[in-house]
Order: C-alpha cells, then structure tokens, then sequence
C-alpha cells in the first residue's frame, strides 16, 4: 500500500462533485469534488507498490489538459495507466453533466 | 475444443515447461520462488487478451496480490481446464474444519443467487483455492465472483444481484464476463454516468452497452 500527492493550477470552477468505479482487482474509483481555491490537489491510495512516476505521468498528462478547481481522491487496486485515464476523463464527465 | 470456449478467469493446469513469456524464457522472467510455488499446484489463470488456435494468455500468481506475471501457454499442452462454473459445484465438498471468511462468504452468496441461472462461480485468489486445495486466501481477501454473461442481463437484475449479496462478511468483488468484454457488476447496477469501464483485449474503454460489438471493438 503507497499513498501520494501531487499538485496542479487551475483555473475553472467545477459545477459538482463526482463519483466513478468500484475498488476491486485491477480497477479503480475516482472522488472529485470542487474547490474554491484555484488549485487542483490529487490524493492516490494504491495497493501496488512502485509505481509513483507512472501515475506522475498519467496525472501530468491528465493536467496538462484540465484546468478545474477540484481536489481528487483515487482508490486503486491495481488498475492500469490506460484505465486510470479513463477514470478521470469519466469522473469529469459526471462532475460537468 | 473451440477455441472461443477458453474464457478469462477459467484455471489451466499446465506442465511450467510449455510456459512462454515471449523473448525472455519462463526461467528469466519468474522468480524462483513464483516458479517453485506454481511446480505445486500447476495452475495458472486465463487473462484477458486473444486466444489463439495455438495459445492462450495466462497469468501467474505472485506472493502478493499485485503480483502477476503475463505469460503465454500453448493449447496442445493443456493438462485440464477448470471452470468457475465446476467449482460452484466443488465448495459444497470441500472440508468444513477450518472455514475461511472467504468461503463462509461464498457459501451464503450461493444461497442467495439460487434463483440466478447464469454461469457463475468463483475466481481471483477464492477460486484458485477452490481449485488447488491450498490456503490462497487471507482473512482480508475479498471474494472474487465471475458471472459469463453470453444473453445480456439488465440493470435492474444486476440491482437485484448485488442487493440479495450486500451483508457477507467480506468484500464482494463481481466481475462480468461478455462475449466481447468484461465490467464491474456493482458499476453497471449503480453507476451515475451512462459509460462503465469496459475491459478489452484491446485495451479498457468506456461504454454504455458490454453486449454491443459496435461498443466494444471500435
């Protein structure tokens, strides 16, 4: 088990919050709820140990095109970056609809 | 044997000579220790991935659950297939001394889902100690499941389903198995958002139909 954190800017306000995927083996949920600084805060908890510059790079990637105001919190068990991704692209959806 | 009828999540027993993992050999690509555990039971999972006429994608266990070696194995050398499906029917005989958490658990589920009529059973870290006959669970082990949805199964069943499992003692982790993917149970019943998460051999997508092609394979 590792747990994380990384920070982003941002810029926007996000209408809700959201909740998307279950933990189980090789899956993830995602909690995303606004804030009103303009800041983006992400908390990961993983129960594969090791993998912190990957889930930098998906995060990275994931930033380098959101801008909301929000802080995450990812439950993982074993999820792949490809999955991961989808999560939050997911998570988004659900906080903007 | 079809080759379609060799489905994620069903055991192989398997001579580890046969064992592939690509350019490196098994020898390189394992650790001794995994290798000298997998000698004693011989079994190893089908992954999700695409079988071919000659191989099938399997996953060997490590010590921890985060630990799997993606390998392949070649169908003329498979020594025995076990389905989920067999061992619903095999935890009824098995020893009651010594119950684990894990098959208490499973017990009370299969009670609850008698009126269910698809194929079920158990899998994950449960179903491989169902299948070996040795202790793989631990107190803290969820309990994996499989349904083989072929037919598609509505939201309001798979509502139904979960609601007749929510007060086992351990976590219930649901998978479903389509011809064409696989998803989270618990996801499809309760899930806000139109899209689940839709396992590939392609890769995970988002969807809102597991038993469309047109979904799945684009």
């Amino acid at each position: 088990m590792e747990q994380f954190e990384f920070n982003y800017p941002a810029k926007r306000k996000i209408p809700k919050r959201a909740h998307v995927g279950v933990v189980g083996s090789g899956d993830l949920e995602v909690l995303l709820e606004p804030i009103d600084s303009p800041t983006a805060s992400v908390r990961i908890r993983t129960s594969v140990d090791g993998f912190k510059t990957t889930w930098k790079a998906v995060l990275d990637r994931f930033f380098g095109r959101y801008d909301g105001a929000v802080h995450i919190e990812i439950n993982d068990a074993g999820a792949t970056p490809g999955a991961v991704s989808l999560r939050l692209q997911q998570a988004v959806e659900a906080s903007e609809s | 044997m079809n080759f379609r009828s060799i489905r994620p999540h069903y055991l192989l027993k398997v001579d580890t000579a046969a064992i592939s993992c690509g350019s490196n050999s098994f020898d390189v690509s394992v650790p001794a220790s995994v290798r000298r555990e997998l000698e004693e039971t011989n079994f190893v999972v089908v992954r999700r991935g695409v079988v071919t006429e000659n191989w099938v994608p399997i996953g060997i266990r490590g010590h921890q659950r985060s630990q799997r070696w993606a390998a392949w194995y070649p169908r003329y050398a498979i020594q025995g297939i076990v389905k989920p499906m067999d061992l619903l029917t095999q935890v009824d005989t098995m020893n009651d001394q010594d119950v684990s958490p894990a098959r208490r658990a499973f017990k009370s589920l299969k009670k609850a889902w008698q009126w269910f009529t698809y194929p079920w059973g158990p899998a994950g870290s449960f179903g491989f100690e169902v299948a070996t006959g040795k202790q793989t669970t631990t107190p803290l082990s969820d309990l994996d499941v499989v349904i083989y949805a072929d037919e598609s199964l509505s939201r309001r069943d798979a509502q139904r389903l979960l609601a007749s499992a929510d007060d086992l003692e351990v976590r219930l982790d649901i998978r479903v198995e389509t011809p064409i993917c696989g998803f989270s149970l618990t996801e499809y019943a309760t899930s806000p958002t139109k899209t689940i998460l839709l396992l590939t051999v392609a890769g995970p997508i988002l969807g809102d139909d597991p038993w469309s092609k047109k979904d799945c394979l684009k």
